[in-house]
């Protein structure tokens, strides 16, 4: 056999091997590809709703018009938030929400977990609602969030409660 | 005729690629939650970054007691962190396999992912890690924490597969014995209105994640469960009390910041983690606690490895403070009360960073 018969039969094997692969390779190569399996099936919902009864209540940094679950903030800017309640009453209501800040101070880097978050702020602000109305209130906390400190915004009705909001001085 | 022997042995070499490649990567079969108390330890995985001298000694003395027949997965960001380690370890009967994952981390492995088993123990070990981990918007080294569930198994060829899951959560706040596994109340306010609608949904998701039934504690501290209970198996769970710990604290030598926190209302939150577990038909062993006023330095006794080498052969690798004597030797008394060989490992520089020995290994297979 010489050399070009070779060389003829290795580039036309070689040919219909990366033809055949391209047809026959499953899409998903590895099991641990990580672009693969570290995606997120379900995306997280855009601002969090607290379900009361007849309403809904939402929060967002003021100013900020998107919808994201964390918010960046500059160092030493003081919190201003937005509530948001959406009535779904037939009838005029009283909403009554109460808004706290939880506050996670850095710890040292050898620490399992972040400290237990401390409360820096509350308010219980009275939101009247008519029919279908939605109202957007103010809440100017005065509050200043530090660097690298993570502070969450719980909104709570009764015995339910959501961490509605993480704001943090330095996200990736 | 050339080219059609060329063509016939491409095709011939695409199939074995193609049936190589799928035989390596079947389709993992659903499996279950890894028991802290079923079988024996066979792969356990720990976390070493350099001048985390805090966490040396516990591995150290953890380490060097671990049977031949232990494979220890060492994952650390540069070979000279390993071999840092290694030296500081000294010789041990049990295997170390280095995994260099080349970005930050931090030393604490038992959060970053779940471990789920099939009855096959051909099937690869299934890793779920959590959708992100706290505090990684401005913690470097908890953001390359996300990735080590991906890292393991990409080091595994194929032994080990990870995913990561919707759901928030630290791999501490789940804890499994053979037919359950209990989660901490605080994983509903993680999840709530967040990735899940109702407190529903979130059990019926971790039933599908974790492959046992899922009992969502009502109330319980506000830390991981391996702080406050342990399965010990045939239905037993031990779980912390700080009333036991009252007693003898005035014997105790031992510092905590802010002081022990004694109150009734800690005390009623290990309580309804005890009275849950019994009306979940567990027989509850109450075992001495003591938690700190900041919320999370415990001196705790159940944040345990145990290995049950044979059906009789039960041993606790148990954590252990120096000045805390007569509070270690009662906690001793009751694991040996429940048929184990106690074995302490001396936790006193790692329990002011928030966590022990459970915290600081997963456990990746048993047998």
């Amino acid at each position: 056999m010489n050399g070009s018969i070779v060389r003829t039969i290795a580039v036309w094997a070689g040919v219909s091997c990366v033809a055949s692969l391209t047809v026959l390779m499953p899409k998903r190569l590895t099991a641990t590809d990580p672009v693969q399996v570290s995606a997120i099936a379900q995306p997280e919902r855009a601002r969090p709703v607290l379900a009361g009864e007849g309403f809904e209540l939402s929060v967002r940094v003021a100013g900020q018009a998107t919808d994201q679950p964390f918010a960046a903030l500059k160092p030493g800017e003081p919190i201003r938030l937005e509530l948001i309640a959406v009535s779904k009453a037939s009838e005029t209501i009283d909403v009554k929400p109460l808004v706290r800040l939880m506050s996670t101070s850095p710890v040292s880097r050898m620490s399992r977990t972040p400290s237990t978050p401390t409360e820096v702020y509350r308010t219980e602000p009275t939101i009247t609602l008519a029919p279908g109305e939605t109202r957007t209130l103010v809440v100017e906390t005065n509050t200043v969030i530090p660097q690298d400190v993570q502070v969450t915004v719980a909104l709570s009705q009764g015995s339910q409660e959501i961490w509605a909001l993480g704001l943090a001085t330095a996200l990736r | 005729m050339l080219k059609l022997t060329g063509i016939v042995i491409g095709v011939v070499m695409s199939l074995v690629i193609v049936e190589l490649a799928t035989v390596r990567h079947a389709p993992v079969r659903p499996g279950r939650m890894i028991s802290e108390c079923d079988g024996a330890l066979a792969e356990v995985v720990i976390q070493y970054v350099s001048d985390a001298d805090a966490v040396l000694p516990v591995y150290r003395e953890f380490l060097r007691q671990l049977p031949t027949d232990v494979t220890v997965h060492v994952m650390c960001p540069a070979q000279a962190d390993y071999e840092e380690l290694c030296t500081a370890i000294g010789e041990t009967r049990c295997v170390l396999r280095s995994v260099l994952v080349g970005h930050e981390m931090t030393s604490w492995s038992r959060d970053r992912w779940i471990a789920t088993a099939s009855d096959d123990p051909n099937d690869p070990i299934m890793l779920a890690a959590p959708r992100s981990e706290a505090g990684a918007s401005s913690w470097p080294a908890r953001a390359g924490d996300e990735k080590l569930a991906f890292d393991l198994a990409n080091s595994t060829n194929g032994a080990v597969v990870a995913r990561r899951s919707d759901l928030f959560f630290d791999g501490g706040d789940l804890l499994a014995d053979r037919d359950n596994v209990f989660v901490v109340a605080h994983a509903l306010r993680k999840n709530l209105q967040r990735t899940v609608e109702s407190r529903d949904e979130l059990i019926a998701m971790l039933n599908r994640m974790t492959g046992k039934r899922v009992i969502l504690l009502d109330e319980s501290p506000e830390h991981h469960a391996g702080m406050f209970m342990m399965a010990a198996g045939e239905r037993t769970m031990v779980v912390g009390d700080p009333s036991l710990a009252h007693e003898i604290w005035p014997r105790v030598m031992t510092e905590l910041p802010g002081g022990p926190d004694f109150s009734d209302a800690t005390q009623r939150r290990f309580d309804a983690v005890a009275s849950q577990c019994r009306r979940e038909g567990y027989r509850v062993v109450r075992i001495p606690t003591v938690p700190s006023t900041d919320g999370k330095t415990y001196l705790t006794y159940v944040n345990v490895i145990t290995d049950h080498r044979t059906a009789s052969a039960h041993i606790v690798y148990l954590p252990v403070y120096r000045g805390a004597e007569p509070l270690n030797e009662a906690a001793a008394q009751v694991w040996r009360d429940l048929g184990y060989e106690v074995r302490p490992i001396d936790c006193t520089s790692t329990y002011r960073f928030f966590g022990n020995l459970h915290c600081l290994v997963n456990v990746l297979r048993r047998t």
